[in-house]
């Protein structure tokens, strides 16, 4: 088979892919605390063709051999965990994380479930969700994960409580009834700082997970308010009645699925081409 | 037979080998740090033509008449080495480097070639990043979109590691926010200003090579090119080189100028395929007509 017309379409392939990453980010603008992913091209491994060194003349610049590429492939995926846009619900229990860091939660947190999992999000859109045979609320992601408490426990609500959530992820309750008591800690939100972005993969319900053969501290590390950072800048907050949107910027996602509209259009071209190519080659005897 | 059937024949080789070049270029026209590639072709061995007669003692005398090419080939795909647009990504793990290395005596033209006063044509050297391949051995790269992998060290986009100026992996234990790339390719802790250090205390900096041959260097895909020989040197301090940080260097494959080198090789191909058949038809003439009794 013609090269060329392999090049194109492995290239085709690619780019086909690229959109459909674009697609995904655009598809989820207005998913809370969506992430948006990138992806760069690679050029294909090289084939180079013998030729003999007799042939080799002096005047030739490079190495003996004719170097051949294979098109262009998709190379390392990348989530950019760029602060979204924060916007203000007013919800009590919405908390927007502002600054790197990831909430943990677990699925199936039912007390003695042999399927507990733990994964991390930037969700915030905080719910009140009932573990089994127990009379108080514990606060969940909208995905029904329970949110952990830096102690590892559920954060337990009781029943007609307001919620306050402080800068520093620790929640408070008060009755609804007695505005005058003061309010209770019921614990604090664990916040991990995400030490290395590629470490962390997507999970299905808008949270990140690990891969296989991964430990937790490897990638995310307990984020401490009593010792913050130095530079202000580098602090996690929690902000309460705030979400954070998705950090896609659809101008920018349009503009990437325009140039790879065009890449595809110039790789038919090439496959075009080729095939012309080898439409000559079958009519040499008419 | 005719010998020139065979000539057209490598003459549809030929453009096929250019055609698929310019396809690759084509391909990799949003490849970071990619380099066209441009075929260069030549007349393959001439050969000496000969008339022979027989003299009036009955002898045979050769007499040569002249040289007579057989074949045209693809010698070889050359790399043009000129610099990519620096595309900003505002990624601090992307690197672009920037480079217009001189040497002492000599000015090279847009095409990074120039002519000594001997008469020696040089190219101009090139400035590369140092990788450390799967198989433990260096290999030399431009695609500067750089990640930290889970162990914490400094990888490519196909998760070769990046080596340092004593050619060892380079560790970052902050997290990349935090990481500013000083123009020279020293690592620093944007928020202390402190120097990056490896484990003996000493700063770390990212190795960028002089490669004084660029022809010299082959390419192997993923970005990467192998160098056979000695280790390159580093840059200098006076070397004209120059490393952005947040930013990406983009292919330098010219689109207009791909699409008219495909049709011209289409053409090229197109026109030697005609010949084959012109001269299929003289073939043919030559054995149904001519020989007709």
């Amino acid at each position: 088979m013609n090269k060329s017309m392999i090049q194109a379409l492995v290239t085709l392939r690619a780019t086909q892919q690229r959109i459909d990453v674009h697609a995904n980010n655009i598809a989820n603008v207005n998913t809370t605390a969506y992430k948006r992913q990138t992806v760069s091209f690679q050029d294909v491994f090289t084939r180079i063709l013998p030729q003999a060194q007799q042939i080799a003349r002096p005047e030739r610049l490079t190495p003996a051999g004719f170097v051949e590429g294979s098109g262009a492939r998709l190379g390392r995926f990348s989530t950019s965990f760029v602060q979204g846009p924060l916007e203000l619900t007013s919800r009590p229990l919405d908390v927007a994380i502002e600054g790197n860091g990831v909430l943990e939660v677990m699925k199936n947190a039912t007390p003695g479930a042999a399927d507990a999992q733990v994964s991390w999000t930037r969700d915030g859109t905080l719910m009140l969700g009932r573990l089994q045979n127990e009379a108080d609320f514990v606060l969940t992601t909208p995905a029904g994960h329970v949110v952990r408490s830096t102690t590892d426990e559920p954060l337990r609500v009781p029943a007609n409580h307001a919620v306050t959530i402080d800068e520093t992820g620790a929640v408070y309750v008060r009755p609804n009834a007695d505005a005058s008591e003061p309010p209770r800690l019921i614990g604090r939100l664990k916040v991990m700082n995400v030490v290395r972005a590629d470490g962390l993969m997507r999970g299905p319900d808008n949270d990140y997970v690990l891969p296989e053969g991964t430990v937790a501290n490897q990638v995310l590390a307990l984020y401490d308010p009593a010792n913050p950072p130095a530079n202000p800048a580098e602090r996690t907050r929690i902000r309460q009645g705030y979400v954070e949107r998705a950090n896609v910027d659809l101008g920018q996602e349009m503009t990437d699925v325009l140039m790879a509209q065009r890449m595809i259009q110039f790789n038919a071209k090439s496959l075009a081409s080729a095939d012309t190519l080898m439409g000559l080659t079958n009519n040499l005897r008419t | 037979m005719l010998r020139g059937l065979n000539t057209a024949v490598t003459g549809m080789i030929t453009s096929q080998r250019r055609h698929d070049t310019i396809t690759n270029n084509i391909a990799n026209m949003n490849t970071t740090g990619y380099k066209n590639e441009t075929v260069v072709t030549r007349t393959f061995a001439d050969w000496m033509i000969d008339r022979q007669q027989r003299d009036a003692l009955g002898n045979v005398r050769s007499t040569a008449i002249g040289t007579f090419p057989l074949a045209t080939m693809a010698e070889e795909a050359l790399a043009h080495f000129g610099q990519g647009d620096v595309l900003d990504t505002g990624n601090p793990l992307d690197v672009a480097l920037v480079s217009n290395l001189a040497v002492a005596g000599l000015t090279f033209d847009a095409a990074g070639k120039a002519v000594t006063p001997e008469g020696d044509v040089r190219f101009q050297p090139q400035a590369m990043f140092v990788v450390r391949s799967a198989d433990g051995t260096p290999r030399y790269t431009r695609n500067g979109q750089l990640a930290i992998d889970v162990l914490g060290q400094l990888v490519t986009a196909n998760g070769d590691l990046v080596l340092d100026a004593n050619r060892q992996p380079i560790r970052i234990p902050i997290a990349p926010e935090e990481l500013s790339i000083s123009p020279e390719g020293a690592l620093y802790n944007q928020t202390t200003r402190q120097p990056l250090v490896d484990a003996t205390g000493q700063p770390l900096a990212i190795a960028i090579v002089r490669i004084d041959n660029p022809y010299a260097l082959i390419r192997e895909g993923n970005g990467n090119f192998r160098l056979q020989g000695d280790e390159p040197p580093l840059v200098g301090q006076a070397d004209d080189v120059q490393l952005y940080q947040g930013r990406i260097e983009r292919s330098n494959v010219d689109a207009a100028r791909a699409s008219v080198d495909l049709m011209t090789a289409q053409r090229a191909y197109e026109s030697n395929q005609r010949i084959v058949q012109f001269l299929d038809k003289s073939l043919e003439k030559a054995v149904n007509e001519v020989g007709r009794v």
